[in-house]
Parts: C-alpha cells; structure tokens; sequence
C-alpha cells in the first residue's frame, strides 16, 4: 500500500469557512460540534446483477472478511471503511491518501466490477455533541432514532434534493459525506440548523 | 402556533428567531377566540383621538394612560360603559351615547354615580378637528329605523371612545372549511359547527357576557378532557367577582345624518368608505367576494377583523337583504400575520437553493469574475479585467480566444463515468451515432433523444480503455441525463453489464481555446506531445503531470466548443485551482486570461453550435440540422418515435443563422420571425433562440428555428418582439457563422 507522492497543494472546497470558532446559543450552550475534512481517498466500487456473487468474492478475498450483506450496513477493514451503499454497491473511505483506486482495480476484474475514484467528489463533515440529532432531523428526511438508524450503519439520504451519505459513528456521532462542489453550501446550512442550540467549529 | 419573541430578543446571529412555529398534535381542541370590538361608521371616525372603547379601558388598566380628559363614549352595547365609567372615576369628564332606546339599569345607575352623563337613543354622527379629534356631535337616533331623528348637539372633546359591537372570532373553525352561520340576536356570525373533537366556548360562539362565558368555558372543556379519557373536576367555577356586562346589541350600520360633513371610513385599513361601498353597489357588485375584491374591504393586514361586519350591513341594506343573505367572504390563515421565516425558516440568503462551487469558485471572485447563477451553480458571466462593462468585456474575451488564448471554468459539465464489458453496447443504444467501434484514447461529440424523439442532451464521451468510458453532459442536463441512464439500465436492459457513477464533483474542468492553446499546454505540461500527429482531433489522455504538478493525475480532451483549437483539461477537484494557476501562470507569454460565461455563449453562436435555448424540450434532430447524425443501421433509443409523423412534418421550424441587415435591427432572444410578406400576428414562422454581437463578422447575430431552415437562406424575415414592441428585418444565413470547414481547430 503506497500513498500517490504529489508536491501540488490540495484546496478545501470549504474555504475559510471551517475556522475554528464557538457560537453558544442564546443559554450560553454548545450543543453540536462541527468538523471539515477532505478525503484521503473514496473509492466506489460497483457491479450489475449478475457481477455480484463474483465481486462478493474478489473484495472477500481481499479483505479477509465478508463485505457488508445489506445497504447501509458498514465493514471497519485494514483499508478504511467500507459502506454498501446500495444493492450492487460499495464506498471505501480512508483518512489516508492510500491509493485505494489503484488496489482495487487489481482485485476487481472489469468483467464483473468497475472501480471509480471519488476520492475528490465527497468530503467530510462530522457532526456530533448532544443536540446532533435535533440538527440533522432538521434536514434529512429519515428517521434517526436508533432503532431505525443503528450506530455504525450508515444511510443514503438528502435535502434540497442534494445527496448525502449519513454514517452513524456513536449516538450523538455522525459523518456526514457531501458532494464536494455543494461542501461550503452543505456546511453552511448545517451551521445554520446547528445554531439554535449553540455551535463549535473544530478546525 | 406561532410563538413570538419579546421585542428586543430576536437575534438572528444567536439563533433566536422573531417568530417560532410549533405544531401541536392534540386529541382534543377547545377554540376559545373572543370576540373583537368593532368601530361605530360616522363621519370623522378616522381622525386621530378616536378609538375603540376597549382600547381607552387597556390604556387606563394596562398602563396607567389616561387617554382623554373631555371624552364622548358612544356604543351599542354595555361593554362601553364599563370603559367609560373607568375613565370618569380617573377623573375624565365623560358622556356616554347609547344608541339603544334604553341604557341598562344597572349600569346607567353607576354610571350617573361616577359622573358619566349618558344619553340613550342617542348616535355619535360626527367628529371634526385638525391633527386630532376636537369637537363631537350627537343627536337623537331611532334604532328601529336606523336614523337621526333630530338636530345635533356638538361637544368639544379630546377623546371619543366607540364600541360598535363584538365580532366572534370564527377564523380557526372557518379554516376547517366549516363557514359561519349569522346570528340575528347577536348581529354577528358564529361557527357553523365544529369538527370531531374540537369545541367552542366563551364570545367566539356567541356568548354574550363573562359569566356565560365562564360556564360555557367549562362545560367545553369538560367534555374535551372526556375524549382524552381524563375526568373533570365535580362542580363548576364560582361566577367572577366583578362587574358583568353583556355585549350583546342589535345593531349595525353607518351613522350618518343628513347635512354633516367627513368621510365615514368602514375599513381603517385599505381606507375603504361608506361611498366606495355605495359605488360598488351601484356598479352592481352584488356578492360580498366581488364587494371585497372591488374595495379591498377586508384586505388590509387585520383581513376585515374590524371592518367586515360594518361593510356587509352596509351592503345587506344597500340590496334590502339581511345579513345572512348576504353572507361573510371567507377567512384563511393565518390569524394574524406570520413571518416566512417562521413557516419556511428564517432569511438566510442563498439557502433557499443549494449553491454549487466549482473548484475556481473564489479565484473568479477575486479576480473580478460577475458570477451568474447557471443552475445551482455559480459562474463567472465576465470579468471585470476586460472591460467596465458586460458589453465590453465579453468582446473582448472572444479576441482573446480568436487571437491568443483563453482559459474558461467549464466544471459545471457534467461527467459520468460508464463501465463494463457492455459499456460500448449501451453508449451505442443512448446516443444516436454510433459508438461500439469508439478506440481508446478518442472522445466523440453525440446526441441522445427521449423516449419520444425530442433531443434531450448533447456532449461527448471518450474511451479510457476498455470497457471503460468518460461521458459529459451539458451543464443543464447533467443530473437528467444521469437519471436517464440509471433507468435505462434499471429498467430497459436490465440485463447489460454497465454501471454508471456520477464523476461530476470529481473532475475541475477548465477549457483552454484559442490559436495559441497548443503553446500553452506545452509549456504548462513538459513532456507531453500535444502535435496534431500524437494528439489529433477528439484525441483523449490521461496523463501524471509533472513538475510542480507532480502526483496530479489529469484527463486531457481535445476538443472545441468555441470552434478554436482547443483543450479541456480535467484535474481532480481539489487540485483544480492549483491547475488552473499554473496554467495561467505558464500561459503568461501568450497572454492565457479567463474568459467568461458571456463570451462563451457568443463564441459557440459563431459557429453555430446548439444548446439549451436551442435544445429547448421541442426540437429533434432534423429540427437542429443534426438529422445526419442519426445512424441508420443500429437501434438507439427514441429512434422509433422521432420517426412520428407530427415529428417529421415538413413545416417544422429548424436551425437557420440570422444576421442584422440595418442599424437598430439586432436580433433579441425570443423575437417571433415572419416571412416578409406575413401578417404581424400569431405564433409566426419560428422564433429567435440565441443573439451575439459578433465581432468576427462585425455584426449582430442569431440562431433561430424558421419554417423552411436553410432553404430560406438569403431571404429577408421580419422579427417581431411583442416584449419590445419593435419590429425590424432579419437575414437568413447559415447557422455557421465561422470556419464551417472547421480548418482552424484542425491545426
């Protein structure tokens, strides 16, 4: 596993907004703890019907364990995390800037899979604090209660018919994965709908 | 419910909202509205100093105000009475007309004991002065009849207190859908009824006094708490230990008297007279929603709180009908005024919509870039280094692509990534011409229809390698196009094995055009052969750049929009402004600039190229003069019904050039076109689609759809913008205005 060597300067497409700061509500309180991230690497991999059983077992192979069995299930591997997005779908995130594209186009044939990097399309921002779930139901049309949304599940979602991906990390724990040409608006309006009950901006 | 801040306390940057909306999901509801006092109709009642009774008695309870000294209460109810002798024991000098032939008992007895002169049968019929209220006049009234009966007596007075009887608050029933029903015996409507599990109480169904009130109050919500299984308490209140008054009365109507001057205003609001209900009369608006939309009675920001009733006796007297005949318009929500913010959310700018930034989002800002919303996106329409004006600027940025070279932001693209051993099979059933035999390494410009013949999108797609193929859309058309492909596979030919992903986010893309583009790529990417030999035409790499670009991993296409040599770069999105910098840093000796959204749409109209206002949802292939794209030896979807025959009718309008034959006469967007020797009138021969001034051809141009196409090139059409009002002669010219022979971007 190697990182990809670049000297050029990656850019946040949050821009200054991601400062640190702390905005307490009316009460003094901070109730929702913001966090901005760029990826070190999303990497989709997908098939049709009829590729599954062979990508099942090429990412199994790889892995060393089984891929999530159902949507929205999530796998933690030596690769990052690994989330079924969908029927004949997976996203593998890492913190780092492994290569993972590159890996996986050597386990996944394209007669019965294709690799698409993504590692520039999504970013990050991780909410959490008590008043996390108060937020996101301001936003997101689904249900966050835990017997519906289970921690360590994750949950294809949206508003504003913008997409998001929604992973349940602890109680009060979310990360929130945002197309990245929507990240400064997506951040914004979580900012926004986080300030009634008081935000902190994590740099 | 709305939920209001104290004044003061709102504060946006802290979150705390003017007005809050809270939904509350009961099992049982007691509407307890009230009732609100209503003004007496006379001449002068809008003059500063005249109030409603009500208000005088808030003023001396609420917050110790005196509101007058010399003061002329007049009513047609007891609730008056109350205020008026409030008011004399605070030491006012009060007299007190009551429109009723006999004041009540009680309350007239106490009313003599605090000093309060009261004259039953009695109107108030005018009130004069200048900046306020300073002289009153009463006189005799037959309330039977409705009329003054003998002359007046004038009083001098700072304050005159009115209280022209209690409208029951019926809105909430009513926005149930349930209408009001007039009640004679209380002059006012009340709720037809009520829905399962909701009740009413106290004056908004009538009651007339606290003590009724009270006891209806309770028996209501006695039977509320029943339906949610909760027992009341045994026994009932103790009646109030106050003074009671009823406010009950018998009658409505405009107060004047014969020879006394003033406006007599009926709705305070939209200023709406007794006269101008007359006049609605005598043009014959009969219904009280036409009465209502001719006066604006009623429209006002209180919705006819306070003037409903007053112009419905009006006009109910006017036609010789009684109130319920008459009837009451109908009350919507909300009760009172509500902010948008507490229904959708409060002011926060650009949130209404997402906002979409591309990768040079903040370099177009600082560089002087007039953002243009596109979309959700955000693009720069030009820049102000190239002129002060719009006008200006975007000529000047087309030199600049003609004769050097220029650098645009096109991430707005979008880009699919298509994969899969069936990837060439099902790019061959989506566009029209063919693509099964696509080489890696080669891009192709293609159409793909709808379902019904009509062109849905326009872009090219490359082949990576194989299996393995990049697709751009239009900026408009990318999430459909996505849509449209998912479905394809989903449910038309479930069986290929293609998956498709959206790369849009991906990529930053950016197109360098112009004669000097080659010369820049070259010196910005040492070591890539960008010769026609090694890079021809529609030519696609995937390169790792090198140099201060080293790791960035970027897709070179090239291909033209503006009808120049040229490339589009494609760099991952959060290298893309470190690209694009470099890029106009290595481009500095063939003076590489940016160029903008404005330029780009005139440069692309000089060669006649087609977007969205042409691919309007209307046109088909041959309609776009695209029909010889189509291929004919393989199926693609929309082929069968582009085929229609409402679709291949020959009077179609199609894409045809025009051009400006005499100054003042420059094509506008939208202009109808007509043949020369047409009538102005009707949808005409076609219509204008895209306008520019060229300065390649030193003249205004346009694209248009014109009955006949380019069989009418050289003939003379009359534009006609009805918008405009203007009129003026058109030629009809090839759509390609530049190079058709495409010999500039060969090179």
């Amino acid at each position: 596993m190697s990182e990809t060597p670049t000297l050029a300067a990656r850019r946040s497409p949050f821009g200054g907004t991601r400062a640190a700061l702390a905005q307490p509500n009316a009460a003094g309180q901070i109730g929702v703890r913001l966090q901005a991230d760029m990826l070190g690497s999303v990497t989709q991999v997908s098939t049709w019907t009829s590729g599954m059983p062979a990508l099942v077992q090429a990412l199994t192979a790889w892995l060393g364990l089984p891929p999530p069995a159902t949507t929205g299930s999530t796998l933690a591997t030596d690769y990052g995390l690994l989330l079924r997005t969908g029927p004949e779908e997976f996203l593998l995130i890492a913190e780092s800037g492994l290569d993972n594209a590159a890996l996986l186009r050597r386990q996944v044939a394209g007669e019965f899979g294709a690799v698409t990097d993504l590692s520039h399309a999504r970013c990050r921002i991780r909410v959490s604090g008590e008043k996390t779930c108060d937020t996101l139901s301001k936003l997101f049309p689904i249900d966050l209660r835990e017997p519906a949304f289970a921690v360590g599940q994750a949950r294809l979602t949206g508003h504003h018919h913008v997409p998001a991906l929604l992973h349940r990390r602890a109680r009060d724990d979310f990360d929130l994965y945002v197309f990245t040409t929507y990240a400064q608006d997506q951040w914004q309006v979580l900012r926004d709908a986080a300030l009634q009950y008081g935000v902190s901006v994590e740099a | 419910m709305i939920e209001r801040s104290a004044p003061g306390l709102a504060d946006a940057a802290r979150g705390v909202a003017r007005q809050r909306l809270h939904i509350v999901r009961a099992r049982a509801i007691v509407m307890a509205c009230g009732a609100i006092e209503r003004p007496l109709v006379f001449a002068g009642n809008d003059l500063p100093g005249v109030m409603l009774s009500g208000a005088v008695g808030t003023y001396l309870h609420r917050y110790g105000v005196m509101a007058g000294r010399r003061t002329v209460f007049a009513t047609n109810n007891d609730a008056a009475y109350l205020d008026a002798i409030a008011l004399a024991r605070a030491g006012a000098q009060v007299t007190l007309a009551d429109l009723r032939a006999q004041a009540p008992t009680a309350l007239h007895a106490e009313a003599r004991n605090a000093g309060v002169q009261v004259h039953a049968g009695t109107a108030l019929v005018q009130a004069q002065g200048g900046l306020r209220v300073q002289r009153c006049t009463i006189a005799p009234f037959d309330i039977a009849s409705g009329r003054v009966t003998g002359a007046g007596e004038r009083i001098d007075v700072d304050l005159v207190a009115v209280s022209g009887g209690w409208t029951p608050s019926v809105h909430l029933s009513s926005h149930r859908g349930i209408k009001p029903v007039y009640r004679a015996d209380i002059a006012g409507f009340v709720p037809g009824g009520f829905d399962a599990a909701h009740f009413g109480a106290g004056a908004m169904v009538g009651t007339q006094s606290l003590a009724s009130a009270i006891a209806g109050g309770w028996d209501a919500a006695a039977q509320a708490a029943a339906l949610c299984g909760v027992s009341p308490a045994p026994g009932r209140l103790p009646p109030p230990d106050a003074p009671d008054a009823s406010i009950g009365f018998s009658s409505v109507g405009p107060l004047i008297a014969a020879g006394l001057s003033g406006k007599a205003f009926v709705d305070f609001q939209s200023d709406v007279t007794v006269d101008d209900i007359d006049l609605a009369h005598r043009e014959g608006y009969q219904s009280v929603e036409h009465l209502k939309r001719y006066t604006t009675l009623g429209m006002g920001t209180d919705q006819g709180k306070t003037s409903n009733l007053n112009g419905l006796a009006i006009m109910a007297a006017r036609r010789g009908l009684g109130m319920d005949a008459v009837g009451t318009t109908t009350f919507r929500p909300p009760y009172t005024p509500a902010t948008i913010g507490a229904l959708a959310g409060r002011s926060v700018g650009a949130h209404l919509q997402p906002v979409r930034r591309s990768a040079m989002h903040d370099w177009h800002i600082a560089h002087g870039g007039v953002m243009v919303e596109a979309g959700l996106w955000m693009r720069p329409l030009w820049y102000r280094s190239h002129g002060d004006t719009l006008s200006a600027a975007y000529k000047a940025e087309m030199e600049l692509v003609r004769e050097g070279v220029g650098i645009a932001d096109v991430s707005t693209l979008g880009k699919i990534d298509v994969q899969g051993p069936d990837a060439a099979e099902f790019l061959n059933r989506v566009y029209v011409n063919g693509y099964a035999k696509l080489p890696v390494g080669k891009a192709r410009y293609g159409f793909m229809l709808r379902e019904d013949g009509i062109v849905m999108d326009d872009g090219t797609t490359s082949c990576i390698s194989e299996n393995v193929y990049f697709m751009t859309t239009t900026t408009g058309q990318a999430a459909r196009v996505m849509s449209h492909l998912e479905f394809l596979l989903q449910v038309v030919w479930p069986g290929l094995r293609v998956t498709v992903a959206s790369v849009s986010d991906q990529w930053a893309a950016m197109s360098i055009a112009g004669p000097k583009s080659r010369e820049v790529l070259t010196a910005a990417f040492p070591g890539l052969d960008f010769s026609t030999g090694a890079f021809g035409h529609m030519g696609v790499m995937d390169a790792e750049l090198q140099g201060a670009l080293c790791g960035v991993r970027a897709r070179i296409i090239r291909l033209t929009f503006s009808g120049e040599l040229a490339y589009e770069v494609y760099a991952p999105t959060h290298f893309g402004r470190c690209v694009w910098e470099h890029l106009l840093e290595q481009g500095k000796p063939w003076n590489l600039r940016p160029y903008g959204l404005e330029a780009l749409g005139s440069l692309r109209i000089e060669k006649g190229h087609v977007v969205g206002s042409e691919m309007d949802g209307r046109t088909t292939l041959d309609d776009l003069g695209m029909g010889r794209m189509a291929s004919s030896t393989k199926p693609f979807w929309g082929d069968a019904l582009r085929r229609s025959a409402h679709l291949a009718q020959a009077d179609r309008p199609t894409l045809v050039g025009l051009e400006a034959i005499a100054p003042g006469g420059d094509p506008s967007n939208g202009a109808i076109l007509f043949f020369a020797d047409d009538a102005i009138q009707g949808h005409g021969r076609g219509h204008i689609t895209s306008t520019t001034y060229s300065k390649s051809m030193g003249k205004a141009i346009g694209l248009g759809l014109l009955q006949g196409g380019l069989s009418r090139i050289g003939q003379e059409v009359i534009a006609a913008s009805p918008v405009q009002g203007r009129q003026y002669r058109l030629r009809v010219v090839d759509p390609c205005f530049l190079d058709p022979e495409g010999a500039r971007y060969r090179v």
